[in-house]
């Protein structure tokens, strides 16, 4: 009787595992593939983070991270480009400008700027140089030429495949970040500011 | 011969064309985002009443915030002064460390006697007395007068306190424009307020005296003072 209470507790261990219940875990990944020329890019904004490390969109135009004399300057997004193909970025850029409302205050005093991109190649190049930084001004003239090209394809020869990872940083120009910590304490208005960059993914021959 | 040339051009063309792979293009656009608080306005506006020992006038005493009001409490009008005229009933003092259009209203009613049976008002005339000129200090400094000069880039424009007011209820403003304030600097403006019996002033109804005419007795005027900011 004995034996048998015992077989039958024994049997009815891996009974139990039916009514446990295990929550599944499941990820998913986004096979990218293309035919001939492939390139994509990705831009993540960061919303604004106070707390832990600061970062994120908006911030204050007269906190200290946002001036010429931090480097890089204040982290506002994250970006990716994907490519199997030789390419190159050209941004353009306006102003920061101060809005009236969802429009820019045209007769606003232009702000300048400075974004720097440091990145990760998603690949090891000849020399082994995969992290990089690179610098662009904003534009300092009203038409809508090009102010840089960003040509990433100075560390790799070959075939490029993968991806690139890398952030995006924030800072005034001297110039700007000495009018907006001096005469434009007064001067510039209290509201929302805005600029807009634009960046252009275009293969290369 | 000659189809065959255009055969073999239409070919290569087409053979061209076929090499040529458009270029590819992706486009982002990311929106930067950024803002500026208003800095911390201060705007201080006292008023302390005048005691003259002539007029016999007695106040509420000490200073009195913003927009409350002032009264004057005149002495026995049998007594009569000559010299009643440019007498100071109170002083003001405005501090702010911001910029903008400033503005000081002083509405003004008519000097009514206290007690008795009927009511009797009586004229009288309220002006600036004087403000001050500036005085150049650390951390704050004087305006006063058209043209003063605050800070090391700061300015006061169109300071406009000029007329009397007379027969009352009236007002009498002052305003003036205040730019490009230096940074940790704030600004003060002094004045006083003087009060003119008015004595030639005919009466304009039946219950108010040009104060040579008014029945004995003792009066009470009050004077509301109010500092806006645009």
């Amino acid at each position: 009787m004995k034996k048998l209470f015992l077989i039958i507790i024994i049997a009815a261990f891996p009974m139990l595992s039916i009514f446990s219940k295990v929550d599944p875990i499941s990820k998913s990944v986004v096979i990218q593939a293309g035919y001939g020329k492939v390139v994509s890019m990705e831009i993540d904004r960061i919303p604004a983070q106070s707390t832990g490390y600061i970062a994120g969109m908006p911030f204050n135009i007269e906190e200290s991270f946002v001036q010429s004399n931090q480097d890089p300057g204040r982290l506002i997004a994250h970006f990716s480009v994907l490519s199997n193909t030789r390419y190159e970025m050209a941004i353009t850029s306006t102003p920061m400008k101060h809005m009236t409302g969802a429009d820019f205050d045209e007769n606003a005093y232009p702000l300048h700027y400075e974004l720097t991109f440091e990145y990760i190649l998603g690949y090891g190049s000849s020399n082994n140089d995969i992290r990089d930084r690179e610098r662009f001004y904003s534009s300092r003239n009203d038409t809508n030429d090009v102010d840089w090209v960003f040509d990433i394809n100075d560390y790799s020869e070959g075939n490029y495949i993968g991806t690139v990872n890398g952030s995006i940083y924030f800072r005034f120009d001297s110039e700007s970040s000495s009018y907006i910590q001096g005469e434009g304490k007064t001067a510039l208005p209290a509201g929302n500011y805005a600029a807009d960059v634009t960046f252009e993914i275009r293969t290369v021959e | 011969m000659k189809k065959i040339v255009f055969l073999l051009l239409l070919l290569s063309m087409t053979l061209m064309l076929a090499a040529i792979e458009p270029r590819i293009t992706s486009t982002e656009t990311l929106r930067i985002l950024g803002y500026k608080v208003s800095p911390d306005a201060v705007n201080e506006l006292t008023i302390t009443d005048a005691f003259s020992e002539s007029l016999d006038t007695v106040g509420d005493g000490g200073a009195i915030s913003m927009d409350e009001h002032v009264g004057v409490l005149f002495g026995d009008v049998s007594q009569r002064p000559s010299d009643f005229a440019d007498q100071t009933a109170f002083s003001y003092r405005v501090a702010s460390n911001t910029i903008g259009n400033y503005e000081l209203l002083f509405t003004i009613e008519p000097l009514e006697r206290v007690g008795g049976s009927e009511v009797i008002r009586a004229s009288y005339q309220l002006g600036n007395l004087s403000y001050s000129f500036p005085e150049a200090s650390d951390d704050s400094i004087e305006i006063g007068g058209v043209d003063a000069t605050i800070g090391p880039n700061g300015s006061v424009t169109n300071l406009d306190f000029t007329g009397v007011i007379t027969s009352s209820p009236g007002n009498l403003k002052s305003s003036w424009i205040v730019d490009n304030l230096a940074e940790g600097h704030q600004w003060i403006h002094r004045g006083a307020i003087a009060v003119t019996i008015d004595k030639s002033s005919a009466a304009s109804n039946n219950l108010l005296y040009a104060f040579d005419n008014a029945p004995n007795g003792r009066y009470r005027a009050l004077v509301t003072v109010n500092l806006s900011v645009n």
